[in-house]
């Protein structure tokens, strides 16, 4: 069976204890399908927008199933549109299933007994023999990257299974790259232009759910209020200069932690560079006002 | 041209809420605490315990009708707020943030005893964790797993099947969430919770939604539209917000009778009503004037707002003699009902049927992305149903740009549309 996975910050070992080995599919671009395209509104999440046009588009049809985290911001649009179109009969055949899978961020006992519940009731539905668990990948991923032996781009491209283009990390000031996922590592190349990435939150955000999910403090639902230590550590840890800051257009949600971030970084002596909405696959006239200011060094 | 009287009971109900403000402002300024919450959360509860509530929505509201929200919003942006977060869940928070008496109703609320919110949106631990950091005061956050599948027709399911239609595992966390906070006010306030009280309260809401229930189906009966939606919301809010009070039951009860007497009198808003209009979404707080821009010159009256008839809908859940699982049932879903496919489709398309709607106008806020989902599938199933429907983009209580000229333009093109089908231009 294959499985894909669509969110951000994919809970790899924990799927992994319940015999499933997905493939990320979250930051996958799709084209428009015109079938599907007047139904979902121009303000949805953007990678759930994409998402929706491959599954209409029949780009995922290669897959069985597809698991939906819910903590992930728009993934649970993306599958309760998704099975909508379905509903409505508008998907193909093969459409892959969808299957939304509740593991909540919190440890109190009676989360803990409806996560477990949660994760039994998908090991019933798609579980399968235990496969390779990708942790020690990660790991050492994030290791590497502060440690300056990976270029941000080739780190993030790595972290999601993209096609990298290698090169020895930059000199510069060390950069913590923060706010919304990005699509790809386009951003990441342009940013390497003037310092090197030390910091990357969205895979730090991987990392973590992978190893530990319900105490991610990275993870966009998170419910306990983490992010700002955590981020604190990783400055201090990472011996940042700088700190960057992006959203998309569509954002709702990590523009709550904006100004406190700037505020963070402000008190520990950081530069902070707002970029503003950028789109998650950022094209070069997408970042030419990014250069502008990184070749100003204009703060947010 | 209009000879419209409002009911005589409206008064009542705006001169309680006006008295439990004054009473209200009176307990904190001697001290007294409140809990500062979402609208989806267990009232209930709070007020079982006796901590008098402010609903963030509501709070909101009242920024939004005192023409403040320009002034809180411009003042998010200067604090580093960008412009297309929401706003309407948001507003409380940034002008509590601003400090400015001048620009808060009241001259703005004291630091809350306790926050509540539940994860029904992305945003919601976010601006309640900033609540919480800057005020001190705990936060009880409520989970929002979701259902694998929204399995349709919830209006008529969730009243006796929740545990079926929910699923056990989503209420047995929902109820434990509930107890966690019944735990947590006894220790606040020195009270213990009472059931067998609190059961009697669940029965009085059941009555009181009941009630509404009658209303609605009178309304959507009636040769002609008995009474305005702008009248009909707080007849129907301030009650909900009060709900399983003696006073909010009683209200619900002189709200009906008033309309039964203002139908059987062939009472109407609209003596030459043409179209019939439903107005999807939160209401229009900085505007409520516009729901009544369409009568004069087309006869076309809003007869329909979510309101009332999702009192009985959201609300009503038989207890099965578990009252406080009963709750957990009505609220596991109560945000999500009205906005998620296909729940929020297909409730809209029987409620449009019901009243007998010609045309359908959506608010669609750009930037509050929850209340924004699922508005292509609505506006494609009503257009299905034979419902004529005009989106308008905008936002509940952002009145910055709110082009009011353009919606009505948009307005008065759909009754025209709806019209000329008619072969009545």
């Amino acid at each position: 069976m294959e499985i894909g996975v669509f969110g951000h910050g994919v809970p790899y070992r924990t799927l992994s204890d319940l015999g499933i080995a997905p493939v990320d599919v979250t930051l996958n671009r799709h084209a428009d399908c015109p079938a599907v395209a007047s139904l979902i509104e121009p303000f949805m999440d953007p990678f759930a927008a994409s998402f929706l046009n491959g599954l209409a588009g029949g780009a995922l049809d290669h897959f069985d199933a597809i698991v939906m985290l819910r903590e992930s911001p728009g993934a649970l649009h993306a599958h309760q549109y998704g099975v909508e179109f379905g509903r409505r009969g508008m998907l193909g055949d093969d459409a892959p299933q969808l299957r939304l899978f509740n593991l909540i961020a919190s440890a109190q006992p009676s989360v803990q007994r409806f996560n477990d519940r949660s994760c039994a009731d998908l090991r019933a539905a798609l579980g399968g023999p235990l496969p390779i668990v990708i942790r020690g990948k990660l790991d050492g991923l994030v290791r590497a990257q502060a440690a300056g032996e990976f270029r941000g781009a080739e780190a993030f491209d790595q972290a999601f299974d993209r096609d990298g283009t290698g090169g020895l990390p930059p000199a510069g000031p060390r950069l913590a790259l923060l706010g919304a996922p990005l699509g790809d590592s386009a951003l990441h190349r342009c940013l390497e232009r003037f310092g090197r990435i030390v910091f990357d939150q969205q895979i730090a955000d991987l990392a973590a759910a992978t190893d530990d999910p319900v105490a991610n403090p990275f993870g966009a639902r998170q419910s306990a209020d983490l992010y700002l230590d955590a981020i604190a550590e990783e400055f201090s840890a990472r011996q940042v200069d700088q700190v960057v800051w992006q959203v998309d257009p569509q954002d709702d949600l990590w523009g709550w932690l904006r100004p406190d971030v700037a505020r963070l970084a402000a008190t520990l002596g950081l530069q902070f560079l707002d970029l503003g909405f950028l789109p998650r696959w950022p094209s070069d006239s997408d970042l030419v006002d990014v250069t502008r200011n990184l070749d100003l060094g204009e703060p947010g | 041209m209009s000879g419209y009287r409002p009911l005589g009971c409206s008064r009542a109900a705006l001169d309680y809420q006006r008295d439990w403000v004054q009473s209200l402002r009176s307990a904190l300024a001697a001290g007294g605490g409140y809990a500062f919450v979402n609208a989806d959360t267990p009232l209930e509860i709070f007020h079982a315990m006796g901590l008098p509530v402010v609903v963030n929505q509501w709070w909101s509201s009242v920024i939004a009708a005192k023409q403040l929200s320009g002034h809180v919003i411009d003042r998010a942006g200067e604090m580093g707020f960008h412009d297309r977060l929401a706003k309407y869940s948001a507003l409380p928070l940034i002008s509590w943030l601003d400090a400015d008496p001048g620009h808060q109703p009241w001259g703005g609320l004291p630091d809350p005893a306790i926050l509540c919110a539940r994860q029904s949106a992305d945003d919601h631990q976010r601006i309640f964790q900033i609540w919480a950091r800057e005020t001190g005061a705990p936060l009880m956050l409520l989970h929002a797993p979701a259902p694998d599948r929204n399995k349709p027709g919830w209006w008529e399911h969730a009243r006796e099947d929740w545990e079926a239609f929910h699923g056990t595992a989503r209420l047995d966390l929902m109820q434990a969430q509930i107890e966690e906070l019944i735990d947590r006010l006894e220790h606040l306030t020195g009270r213990t919770f009472d059931p067998i009280a609190f059961a009697a309260r669940m029965e009085k809401i059941e009555e009181q939604e009941r009630v509404f229930e009658e209303t609605s189906a009178m309304i959507a009966a009636a040769p002609k539209v008995p009474i305005r939606i702008a009248e009909q919301i707080p007849n129907v809010m301030i009650p909900q917000w009060h709900r399983g009070s003696d006073w909010a039951l009683d209200h619900a009860r002189r709200f009906r009778d008033a309309v039964a007497a203002r139908i059987a009198e062939g009472g109407a808003v609209c003596s030459q009503e043409r179209v019939r209009m439903m107005w999807i979404g939160a209401g229009l707080w900085f505007d409520t004037g516009f729901y009544q821009a369409f009568e004069d010159v087309f006869g076309a009256v809003f007869a329909w707002s979510m309101y009332l008839p999702f009192a009985a809908d959201g609300y009503i859940r038989h207890s099965q003699g578990d009252p406080l699982r009963a709750l957990a049932a009505r609220v596991v879903s109560l945000n999500e009902q009205l906005h998620q496919p296909p729940w929020a489709n297909g409730w809209l398309v029987k409620q449009a049927r019901d009243y007998r709607i010609d045309l359908a106008v959506m608010l669609v806020p750009e930037n509050d992305r929850p209340s924004g989902y699922g508005t292509r599938f609505i506006a494609a199933d009503l257009r299905a149903a034979g419902v004529e429907v005009v989106e308008i983009t905008a936002d509940m209580v952002d009145a910055r740009r709110w082009d009011g000229a353009g919606a009505k333009a948009a307005v008065e093109a759909g009754i025209a549309r709806v019209l000329a089908q008619r072969g009545d231009a």
